[in-house]
């Protein structure tokens, strides 16, 4: 990004929304703790959990396909809290596992879980498994698991593909409670299809960070909160002005030269070659058009450098320097 | 008739009737009527509009997997482009199995066009594959910064000539010294490729996108703020491309007879000079059509079979 | 001998063992697939030499020697660098130096993450000004926005006076600016859907957030769509290799 190419009002925009990320990252490392909303999502695990306890069977967790990524530690992290409450109530947990730096890491977060609880005794360590890393394999093998074993809660967090509906179908067959939620904004559409509880986009992201209560997660979860409403704000004033101003008359019209990259302001007539004097507004007349697309005229474009009155051309060599400078210059 | 038995069919009968239907349906004449998306006929406009003296870059980040849909796109992208003589570049970024099988499809065309008798595609000389990028991002930043050395160490075969030459010394991108200098960008994607092309080139090239129907809904966005200057979505898009191929915009064969395709904001928009229009995409459209018909039968039945089901429960609680 | 032919069946034989795997899981679709998988794995790493290590990284770090139309280029000893950075990726499988493995994909993150500030205006800023649409009709000559042409004799197009299209161009009529306004709302409620740091009580915010929870259902509602056209696609296409290209083939041959 250039000061050229976005003008002075998308960097500041851009700094604005990094400054709210770090300020809140310290604002929660700081204080009590932010707020943040409890998700419906996030109510309904302890109901499918206790309803697992009831009926003895087990719960199942997937963290996704994808690999050892923010999206796959956040979904572990959810998992820790849910096989907490899991192992409170001795419920068997199964985490499914298509990846295999996922797996060592839940593993080792499963593992550290009960032994917080001081329930190392309860822990299986057979209930955290690696079942393949091809994408349908995987999706058979914790189909087959989930029919086996009959879940009662099922939780797929994180980021899934085309086996999304496979998994979501065949839990919905075994009757268990699903909480689900897809960074993939395609497949968020057939969880809700086959879900009880769907966490839509960002309520990912807000699960794991009301859950952990991490400060560097809280606050940036805060942060893209004020983030969130400095553009709600921008747009309201936007369309306001916007719809003033395209009510106005102007003299002046604004002419681009796309393929120069270059704009300028001239008078209606110049624009419209003598046919009007002026005319309404149009979108790309509007301030706030030129706040977003700033003028570059062809002046401020063209670089002058003045000429080293020193410098010697290097004498041209046959193999060397020649290549790609003077063939395409020669075209 | 007994709703709750339609409830439970075996989902491989089910399969069956699918691959039935679909095989039928390719049997089955398919010119069905269509008016473009806007947003393809801004795509096809803007090709039929390049000028003939700047290349245009294809990044084409598609397998073997979603043949069924950017296959037809690929094709049709190349149809256009070789019968406007129109030179072009083109490179994968998402699957190393991606630029096989774009070449393929140009071979094709090559062979497809010998056949007709029409000038064929010579790489070094029309064209250039510059290979595979290990990643999306790397891959347009370096783009961004300097073209000149994101390429720099790619070479080509020439047609016509032994060993490799540096692709900057071919006819296609001697004059490249940015990537402003093309006269346009296509992305042809199964998956989130084209988000990262428009984050790092849309504002530096004009960018249009062919995408899997998966991936259209995302582009709507794009398209609407501008960043993106049309595109095509799924099969449906593929089979737009093909019917202005056939028809143009806003032309008609002989005058006075109503154009079969009108856009308020363009001129006249002739059909392809030569070779193929109606291909791929014309020959799985009407099938797509029997498809959705019985996915709607399927929905319509489960729901009332779910309604009659549910209404017996209650009843039998009573 | 036909080999384009024999491509096309071994295709098909493919095609039908992987299909098998609709009926139930039998061997036939596991060999299938690990066939599949196997020429993936060694297809990629052909390419990625090919494409990738040899011509950005092993021909920048040795050089190359002037071979017809290419130059001599000298080699640049800094990418060897790279080399142990890329190779500590590998020691995830050792369990004593399994932390290695975070350095790679920590410098790929930061490295990530910096280009993600970087690009932020370039992808919003566009669709920000976009959300900013003028509500207010500027005319109420007419409800909807009047075409630009007209139809002479014999059907054939005339274009309105200049005068009159740039007035319209440059009017926002009813229906545009209703289409604005629904526009508007539905980002702004979206949006307001996903904030988290915000008690929202109220009976207005409350239904103005549920509002939004609608808008995003209709929006999964078409991308459910979208998707599912998407797949069919993806099946008629493989129809279409058994009836037309292969059977297609081998009955004109």
């Amino acid at each position: 990004m250039q000061y050229l190419d976005t003008g002075p009002f998308g960097i500041l925009v851009t700094l604005m929304m990094v400054a709210f990320v770090l300020i809140n990252i310290f604002r929660a490392k700081g204080s009590k703790g932010l707020y943040i909303r409890r998700i419906a999502g996030l109510n309904a695990i302890d109901d499918a959990i206790g309803r697992a306890t009831e009926m003895g069977r087990p719960v199942l967790m997937v963290p996704g396909i994808g690999g050892l990524d923010a999206v796959s530690v956040q979904a572990i992290n959810i998992f820790a809290q849910v096989t907490k409450t899991a192992a409170q109530f001795t419920t068997p947990i199964r985490l499914c596992c298509a990846d295999a730096a996922v797996y060592t890491v839940a593993q080792e977060v499963i593992r550290d879980v009960y032994q917080k609880e001081g329930m190392s005794d309860r822990y299986d360590s057979t209930s955290v498994q690696f079942v393949s890393d091809r994408q349908f394999a995987f999706a058979a093998g914790v189909s087959g698991m989930i029919l086996r074993d009959k879940a009662a809660a099922t939780f797929f967090l994180g980021a899934f593909f085309a086996e999304s509906l496979i998994f979501a179908e065949t839990a919905n067959a075994v009757g268990a409670i699903q909480v689900a939620g897809s960074t993939q904004t395609s497949q968020t559409p057939f969880f809700i299809a086959a879900c009880d509880y769907v966490l839509i986009g960002d309520e990912f992201y807000a699960a794991s960070a009301y859950l952990t209560r991490e400060p560097v997660l809280v606050g940036s979860l805060v942060g893209q909160d004020w983030g969130k409403l400095a553009i709600i704000c921008m747009i309201l004033l936007g369309f306001v002005t916007m719809s003033a101003e395209r009510l106005q008359i102007t003299n002046e019209a604004r002419v681009d030269d796309p393929d120069k990259g270059t704009s300028k302001i001239v008078s209606v007539a110049e624009a419209t070659k003598d046919q009007f004097r002026e005319r309404r507004k149009r979108a790309s007349d509007t301030v706030v058009h030129r706040i977003f697309n700033p003028i570059r005229t062809e002046e401020a474009l063209d670089i002058k450098r003045e000429k080293d009155p020193n410098f010697v051309p290097p004498a041209t060599n046959g193999a060397e320097g020649n290549g790609t400078e003077a063939a395409g210059g020669g075209a | 008739m007994n709703w709750s038995k339609l409830q439970n069919v075996d989902r491989r009968v089910l399969y069956v009737i699918l691959l039935v239907a679909t095989s039928l349906g390719l049997f089955l004449p398919s010119r069905i009527p269509n008016d473009p998306e806007p947003a393809a006929k801004d795509l096809y406009a803007l090709l039929m509009q390049l000028p003939e003296d700047k290349p245009v870059i294809i990044q084409s980040d598609w397998t073997n997997s979603t043949r069924g849909e950017t296959m037809g796109h690929l094709e049709a992208l190349c149809r256009i482009l070789m019968s406007r003589r129109i030179k072009f570049v083109i490179y994968a970024t998402a699957d190393a199995q991606a630029g096989q099988v774009a070449l393929n499809v140009i071979r094709q065309i090559n062979e497809e066009r010998k056949k007709a008798g029409l000038v064929t595609y010579r790489e070094g000389v029309d064209y250039i594959y510059l290979g595979v990028f290990p990643n999306a991002e790397g891959a347009g930043q370096n783009m961004r910064n300097d073209i000149r050395k994101a390429w720099g160490t790619r070479q080509t075969k020439v047609d016509g000539q032994a060993g490799r030459v540096p692709v900057f010394d071919t006819a296609v991108l001697r004059n490249m010294r940015s990537v402003s200098d093309a006269s346009l960008m296509v992305v042809i994607t199964a998956s989130a490729t084209i988000d990262v092309a428009v984050q790092r080139l849309s504002d530096k090239v004009t960018m249009a996108c062919m995408s899997t129907g998966v991936v259209a809904p995302s582009l709507l966005p794009f398209y609407q703020a501008g960043q993106l200057k049309g595109f095509a979505g799924g099969l449906r898009g593929a089979y737009d491309m093909e019917y202005m191929m056939a028809h143009g915009i806003n032309y008609s064969p002989t005058p006075g007879q109503e154009p079969k395709v009108t856009a308020e904001k363009f001129g006249e928009i002739p059909p392809v000079p030569e070779g193929k229009s109606f291909e791929r995409a014309a020959r799985y459209f009407g099938t797509l059509h029997i498809a959705l018909t019985l996915l709607i039968l399927a929905v319509v039945m489960g729901n009332v079979g779910m309604f009659v089901a549910k209404k017996k429960a209650k009843g039998g609680n009573n | 001998m036909d080999y384009t032919l024999l491509k096309l069946f071994l295709g098909v034989v493919f095609t039908l063992l992987l299909y098998s795997v609709l009926y139930r899981e039998n061997k036939a679709y596991r060999f299938a697939e690990h066939v599949f998988l196997g020429l993936a794995a060694g297809y990629t790493l052909v390419v990625v030499w090919r494409d990738i290590l040899y011509v950005q990284w092993w021909q920048k770090m040795m050089g190359t020697v002037a071979d017809g139309a290419a130059p001599a280029m000298p080699g640049y000893w800094v990418y060897a660098i790279l080399l142990p950075i890329g190779l500590m990726g590998y020691t995830i499988f050792s369990k004593k130096n399994n932390w290695m493995s975070r350095i790679p994909i920590g410098i790929i993150l930061g490295l990530w993450s910096g280009q993600q500030i970087q690009v932020w205006w370039n992808t919003y800023g566009p669709q920000i000004l976009n959300s900013m649409r003028p509500v207010i009709p500027t005319t109420w000559e007419s409800i909807t926005r009047p075409i630009t042409y007209t139809r002479g004799e014999g059907g054939i197009k005339v274009n309105l006076a200049p005068e009159r299209v740039a007035e319209i161009q440059s009017n926002l009529y009813f229906t545009q600016a209703l289409s604005n306004f629904i526009f508007v709302l539905t980002v702004v409620a979206a949006f307001s859907y996903f904030l988290f740091s915000f008690d929202l009580r109220g009976k207005f915010l409350n239904k103005f957030n549920t509002f939004g929870r609608w808008m995003l259902m209709i929006g999964f509602g078409a991308i459910f769509g979208s998707t599912v056209m998407a797949r069919f696609a993806l099946v008629i296409d493989r129809m279409s290799f058994i009836w037309q290209e292969f059977f297609g083939r081998l009955l004109t041959r």
